[in-house]
């Protein structure tokens, strides 16, 4: 399953750099990881997507706002969630980094 | 559906497929060996690299124990499996920790003798040895924090090869055992998933799989043998036979190392192209404290982990090193195959004890880092402080919690014991599963328990031990 609307702009919004190739390299890995996930896991994070679309749309939120502030949350799931986009992008990001730099 | 007709089916090319498929072809047997994940040419992708995680990690590395907390893990899932993934690092196992295996699982022929005699023909023939110079400040920085603190710290030997101009050579299975047994006749099938044994009554007849033609396209393929050997790993292989309608001892007791984290930041830079060969065993084999792979990604996820990532440090990332503590686990998990998914459930239930002894391992870790030198630890605790001195540590012990810790490992054991005690095991002695002459497990599964130190050594000489056996009966 590719990525859903609330992910691609949560990566969006968690991906720093401006180039907008290594933005779109680093969209194709989380989006290729979410993807390859084992299904219970990914539907675990399927469902925390569609909740957090909702509050995000009720609230006219923007989605990396939103993930960003699960963060401290006292909620493990909603932590876990944002640990795992955030993980994501944080790795491609710095990976791709280093291929830049070799 | 394609038939193929073999003596021996190997189910998976990493630690325990490829020492067992080697073994018996070179014995003359006929075998054919099947791997669900891809041939990757081990020269062509970096070690610990984005593009290794894409092309030989299982879900791109990206799964977990379910539990609280979750606990993240990765395996292999290429030609080799995790041994062309891991640091290579080579331990032994311990004596004390066979002859308590022998002991409580009743295991024939499993004595520290019997099993230092295979681990001696391994180490010869895959050429374990201990860096030829002097190691990197990665690891020499754990020596010298043991040092500093009166703790035992051993350089552990890798399998790895090194040239005239001291370069080393990772010897994975896809480079050594799986060309010996290629070599000696056997076929090797990347790219073919096994769905399901099939067999009538206590006989395994073969294994229905999914392979991909050349041409990237699927086929159905029945694989039709006299022997099974299931070699898919801690995770797969119960999932497999639990597919296939075999549950019995199989998928209960997983075990695994957690392991917690420290993002280490030095007043020098230290190297970041390899893992740490240093180890401190001062509390071993219960806690065990060494290096991780500390590329510039590696480092920003561990600063990531304390939940909140300083740019600054993240900035002099080529000054940070990322250490570990990892423990021998009360706690045990369970794999359980779900039908109609290709995925199993895998689950893993931490003990108040587990988190006391990730909370010692952790200021133990910290401790050391800062007789190493280190001017400020951050560890894989949400919320814990980032500390500069040794007075500093106190309150890790309070912030090491079910909800704030992040936890991952790398080892995965277990799920389907070997043993005489039918009670508690999935397998005889030497891996044949209960209730079936003709199949066999031969892979990290069969350790009645995490062995406390990275599991290749002793997956592979049980493999070897077993694969002899075998012959010697069959």
């Amino acid at each position: 399953m590719s990525m859903l609307w609330f992910e691609r702009h949560a990566v969006a919004s968690l991906t720093e750099t401006t180039d907008p190739e290594a933005r779109a390299a680093i969209a194709s890995f989380v989006d290729g990881t979410l993807d390859a996930m084992p299904e219970h896991l990914r539907t675990g994070v399927v469902v925390e997507t569609l909740a957090l679309t909702l509050w995000a749309k009720l609230r006219r939120a923007d989605p990396g706002a939103v993930v960003s502030s699960l963060a401290r949350s006292p909620i493990g799931l909603l932590r876990q969630y944002e640990r795992l986009l955030g993980s994501l992008v944080l790795f491609a990001e710095h990976e791709l980094a280093v291929d830049r730099t070799t | 559906m394609r038939t193929l007709d073999t003596e021996i089916l190997v189910i998976g090319s990493g630690a325990g497929g490829a020492s067992t498929a080697a073994r018996l072809a070179a014995a003359g047997r006929q075998v054919v060996v099947v791997e669900e994940g891809p041939w990757v040419d081990p020269d062509a992708i970096e070690p610990f690299s984005l593009e290794e995680m894409v092309a030989k990690y299982r879900h791109h590395g990206s799964s977990a124990a379910l539990g609280n907390p979750p606990i993240a893990y990765a395996e292999g899932r290429c030609v080799g499996g995790s041994t062309e993934v891991n640091s290579g690092l080579w331990h032994r196992l311990p004596p004390a920790l066979a002859e308590e295996w022998r002991r409580t699982y009743q295991i024939e022929a499993f004595t520290p003798d019997v099993l230092d005699g295979y681990a001696e023909l391994i180490e010869a023939d895959q050429g374990v040895s201990y860096v030829p110079a002097a190691p990197p400040t990665s690891s020499a920085l754990l020596e010298r924090g043991a040092t500093k603190l009166g703790w035992r710290s051993v350089e552990f030997p890798r399998v790895f090869r090194y040239d005239a101009a001291g370069r080393g050579t990772k010897q994975t299975m896809a480079r050594t055992l799986v060309p010996k047994a290629v070599a000696a006749g056997s076929t090797i099938m990347p790219g073919c998933r096994v769905l399901k044994l099939v067999g009538r009554g206590s006989r395994i007849t073969g294994a229905r799989c999914r392979a991909t033609r050349p041409d990237g396209t699927p086929e159905d393929l029945l694989v039709r043998a006299e022997h099974v050997f299931v070699c898919g790993g801690a995770i797969q292989s119960p999932a497999l036979l639990q597919r296939s309608g075999i549950r019995r001892g199989i998928g209960g007791g997983l075990k695994l190392h957690p392991t917690i984290k420290i993002a280490a930041r030095f007043p020098h830079p230290v190297d970041h192209d390899d893992v740490p060969m240093h180890r401190i065993t001062e509390f071993a084999p219960n806690l065990t404290i060494g290096g991780s792979a500390s590329r510039r990604a590696h480092v920003a996820l561990a600063l990531a982990d304390s939940g909140a990532l300083d740019p600054e440090a993240l900035a002099d990332w080529e000054h940070v090193s990322v250490y570990y503590a990892a423990i021998r686990s009360e706690g045990a998990g369970r794999v359980v195959a779900v039908p109609g998914v290709a995925s199993p459930l895998v689950t893993y239930r931490l003990t108040e004890a587990d988190v006391s002894r990730l909370a010692r391992g952790l200021v133990h870790l910290g401790e050391a880092l800062l007789a190493a030198g280190a001017t400020e630890l951050v560890p894989s605790v949400i919320g814990a402080p980032t500390v500069r001195r040794v007075e500093e540590l106190a309150p890790w012990w309070d912030a090491v919690t079910r909800t704030q810790s992040n936890l991952m490992t790398v080892h995965l054991t277990s799920s389907i014991r070997m043993g005489e005690t039918r009670d508690r095991t999935g397998t005889d002695s030497f891996g044949r599963v209960w209730g079936y002459e003709n199949l066999r497990v031969n892979d990290a599964s069969l350790l009645p328990d995490a062995p406390g130190v990275n599991p290749q050594a002793a997956i592979m000489t049980i493999a070897a031990r077993n694969a002899e056996q075998f012959l010697a009966s069959t």
